[in-house]
């Protein structure tokens, strides 16, 4: 059955947009802000991660592969923690729009520059990217549907990622921090709890995922572009306009959810329609419960 | 005249107010008191229109208040004062006492081109009438930001009676006060009562209260324990119970 | 010279975008709907003045009410929850209004050819109708407009509005009517002036009308300042200028256009404008008050040292 078979896609790609939904949604709840380049800092990672494959010869080797996944991991850390230092850090306690802004020049500036590099460099190329793995070809059969080996593995790393997340969250004594400066922040400080050095975990973390996310959504589209962070950060608001900020869970289910009705509306009609689709569904979401599907008065802040 | 009955309030599981019934008279003061957490500001929040009540009814001259939006209590002629002062620190002191007039505005054109109109000619008067009684007239043009802490106190009084209420709520307004700002302010507020304005007084400056009340209501885990006059309300053995624990006498 | 006169014209049409997002942050709120709107606006005078030879005011007219009416029906249900979902929420308006007018195929024939927004292809051809006469009229109405508006008592309320919503509905002010209608008024703004967009450039495309035109029409406000509507239109001269003003560094003058943004919104949090203004009264309140403390205490009965 053809529906099932783009569903199961859907499904299985949509948990990398739960990834980086998670990782804004984080951000926002620890500093109140939202990170714009949140996107950027993915496209870096994945560029990260990339440039080891095409380096290292990552076509056939799995073990390059992982190496890569874990640099982008890395590099969207040091990615994620650049941006707190320059768009983030000198602006604390002030307006909402003030890092809203640099954050946002961030991005362009990060976008500006790849664009740039990929027109330099030799080993990237300006229209497409590649990025070479072992998943490439790689197919499953269930029954009579076909999965692409690539997504399977995508969807099981992104499980990881998030099972590790919540248990971190919510059974550690630095996760148990982290949701109390989400929570009220001067009672936290209060408490003893360094809110600045909570940040600072809370963006590496979020910004690694993001680089983890990035280099899975590049694996699976087998490229990688300077305006994959862009497009991504659109469809991660898409996610938490469904979800409401600042729940994880919702995050979670609304990505997969996102990520069934674009490939469904892509394979049955057409790719035009997939996005008209999706954001009619939003805007019902908007008209009833514009706060979100998951949002809980826990998840307002003043 | 000004009536709550049955006033109730829940936060989940906790019971803020329970069935709270208050009537003030225009001209008189009632005192609102009680230990820390016993439904003060929740009570003035609710009247207000802050916050929604579970039940029970809030009349002023016999229309119905409940629950209508804060905006339309505040037109209705319910002005108040917070605890935590909330004046217009970006605007001039002046300005903080026009924006309240503006819900008297009786033509659209006093809205856009104030300078326009007659009717504005009396809001001028009014202001720097207000601005007289509360000795900020030397301040008048500055930003409220700049305002000394009893400065700004007044200015909230100020721009509360600039919407010309029926009744004035008053959260706490003696906090920080020193005494000659307390003899000040017993001295007005008598004289608002003197002129027909009912006034509930939530504090917790004693003194004060037993000075210039009529009545006062006391409230001890959301529930009103006593009411009565001033010294009724002191040898009130509940009263002095819920501030002081048992075995314990007032001079 | 054609040079010169082109960057006075994109400059007054980018001092409308940001004038439209002005609004709305007027009443506390940041919306990255303007570019929807401004997109509607486009297309709704394009199709007007060039499949059906409306005069350009009248179709400007008509898109900004379109715009406005669209901001009532967007911003009633949007308003009444807190601020980041109506960010978020704008956003998504802004999207939806580009995949509207990505898909939409209304063609006529006039002449000898097909004319009319062709889906993703855009509309070309539109009637050049505007240069910098006809925008500068309209940018000279909407700014009579706020100047209007700061000196009036709706200003004040609305300043009120965006300090402190709690305190002003304690005086009365209808604090969500209020935000609305700075939403609708931002909306017929944006409308105006992609109409007027559309009828400058000939060509709309509803791509353009993005996310990141979204952010950019954000800068204006953030770099030129949030206080007063002088500073958006400061930000959108200075913006519009920057990247002329970088072309020798080639490939990289977008880089030095975010770098120089970065650096002007953490030296100007306020903006230039407010930021300036406001070091300016700090300072002249650190002279006033040390001659106050002079005056003030012969004229005062009361002490007035309070505790901070």
């Amino acid at each position: 059955m053809l529906v099932l078979e783009y569903a199961i896609s859907g499904l299985l790609f949509g948990s990398t947009y739960s990834l980086v939904a998670i990782g804004f949604t984080l951000i926002f709840g620890v500093l109140n802000r939202f990170n714009i380049a949140h996107g950027a800092t993915l496209m870096v990672a994945a560029f990260g991660g990339a440039t080891i494959s095409i380096l290292f010869g990552g076509k056939d080797s799995y073990i390059i592969l992982i190496a890569a996944f874990l640099s982008a991991t890395v590099i969207g850390a040091i990615v994620g923690l650049i941006v707190r230092q320059i768009a983030f850090a000198p602006l604390r306690g002030g307006s909402e729009l003030s890092p809203f802004v640099t954050s946002a020049a961030m991005a362009l500036i990060l976008e500006e520059l790849f664009v740039n590099l990929t027109q330099s460099v030799s080993i990237y190329s300006m229209e497409v990217t590649e990025f070479p793995s072992p998943l490439e070809n790689l197919v499953f059969f269930l029954g009579e549907i076909y999965i692409r080996g690539a997504y399977l593995v995508i969807f099981l790393m992104a499980l990881i990622i998030m099972g590790i997340l919540h248990w971190w969250l919510h059974h550690t004594k630095s996760g148990l921090a982290i949701r109390c400066v989400e929570e009220n922040p001067t009672a936290a400080w209060l408490m003893g709890i360094n809110g600045n050095r909570v940040e600072i975990i809370v963006f590496a973390v979020a910004s690694a995922i993001a680089g983890a996310a990035g280099c899975l959504i590049s694996v699976a589209y087998g490229t990688v572009t300077p305006f994959l962070g862009s497009n991504l950060l659109l469809v991660s608001f898409v996610v938490l306009v469904l979800a409401g900020i600042g729940s994880v869970r919702g995050a979670m289910i609304c990505g997969l959810f996102v990520g069934v009705i674009e490939t469904v509306t892509a394979g049955l009609i057409s790719a035009q329609t997939k996005e008209a689709v999706l954001f009619i569904i939003l805007f019902i979401v908007l008209l009833v419960k514009p706060q979100g599907i998951f949002a809980t008065s826990a998840t307002e802040r003043d | 005249m000004f009536e709550v009955t049955g006033l109730s309030k829940s936060f989940g599981g906790l019971k803020a107010l329970e069935n709270l019934d208050i009537s003030v008279k225009s001209g008189e003061v009632m005192g609102l008191i009680g230990p820390n957490g016993s439904g003060k500001t929740t009570t003035i929040n609710l009247i207000t229109g802050l916050l929604k009540a579970d039940s029970g009814k809030v009349q002023l001259d016999g229309k119905d208040l409940t629950n209508k939006a804060a905006d339309i209590i505040a037109k209705s002629g319910t002005a108040r004062t917070f605890q935590n002062l909330r004046i217009f620190s970006r605007q001039t002191v002046r300005d903080n006492i026009r924006v309240a007039q503006t819900t008297l505005c009786n033509s659209v054109f006093s809205k856009f081109v104030p300078f326009l109109t007659d009717e504005e000619r009396v809001f001028v008067s009014e202001t720097d009438a207000l601005l007289n009684k509360f000795e900020l007239s030397h301040v008048s043009h500055k930003r409220a930001a700049s305002l000394s802490y009893g400065e700004k106190k007044r200015l909230e009084m100020a721009r509360a009676l600039a919407l010309k209420p029926k009744i004035l709520l008053l959260d706490e307004p003696a906090a920080g006060m020193n005494p000659l700002e307390l003899d000040w302010l017993a001295e007005t507020i008598v004289g608002l009562k003197k002129s027909g304005l009912a006034i509930i007084l939530v504090e917790h400056h004693m003194k004060l209260v037993m000075k210039i009340c009529d009545r006062i209501t006391v409230l001890n885990f959301g529930n009103k324990i006593a009411e009565g006059s001033p010294k009724e309300i002191t040898n009130n053995k509940d009263v002095i119970t819920a501030y002081l624990g048992k075995d314990h006498t007032i001079a | 010279m054609a040079y010169y006169t082109a960057l006075f014209e994109i400059s007054g049409l980018n001092i409308l975008l940001a004038l439209s997002v002005f609004a709305t942050l007027m009443v506390g709120q940041f919306s990255l709907a303007q570019v929807g709107f401004w997109s509607i606006g486009a297309f709704v005078t394009a199709i007007l003045t060039t499949m059906h030879g409306m005069p350009l005011y009248s179709a400007l007219i008509v898109s900004a009410i379109l715009c406005g009416f669209i901001g009532l029906l967007l911003g009633y249900p949007c308003l009444k929850i807190k601020g980041i979902y109506l960010t978020l929420a704008t956003v998504a308006f802004a999207e939806v209004v580009r995949v509207f007018f990505n898909n939409l195929n209304y063609q006529i024939e006039l002449g000898d050819r097909m004319v009319g927004p062709a889906g993703a292809l855009g509309f070309r051809g539109v009637k050049v109708i505007a240069a910098w006469p006809e925008i500068y009229l309209v940018l000279f109405v909407i700014v009579l407009l706020f100047i209007l508006l700061a000196s009036s008592r709706l200003g004040m309320s609305i300043n009120a509005v965006r300090e402190d919503e709690t305190a002003a509905a304690a005086v009365g002010i209808n604090v969500t009517k209020i935000k609305v209608t700075m939403f609708m008024f931002g909306a017929a703004i944006a409308g105006a002036g992609g109409g007027l967009y559309a009828s400058y450039s000939s060509y709309v495309l509803a791509e353009n009308f993005s996310f990141h035109m979204a952010l950019v029409s954000i800068f204006y406000v953030a770099v030129g300042g949030m206080y007063t509507f002088s500073g958006p239109i400061v930000g959108a001269v200075v913006l519009t200028l920057l990247p002329e003003i970088f072309r020798f560094a080639a490939d990289y003058r977008m880089i030095l256009y975010g770098v120089v943004v970065i650096i002007v919104v953490i030296v100007f949090p306020r903006g230039i404008v407010d930021e300036v203004r406001y070091r300016i009264e700090q300072r002249s309140l650190k002279r006033s008050s040390v001659s106050d403390k002079k005056t003030h205490n012969k004229n005062k009965k009361l002490p007035d040292e309070g505790i901070e």
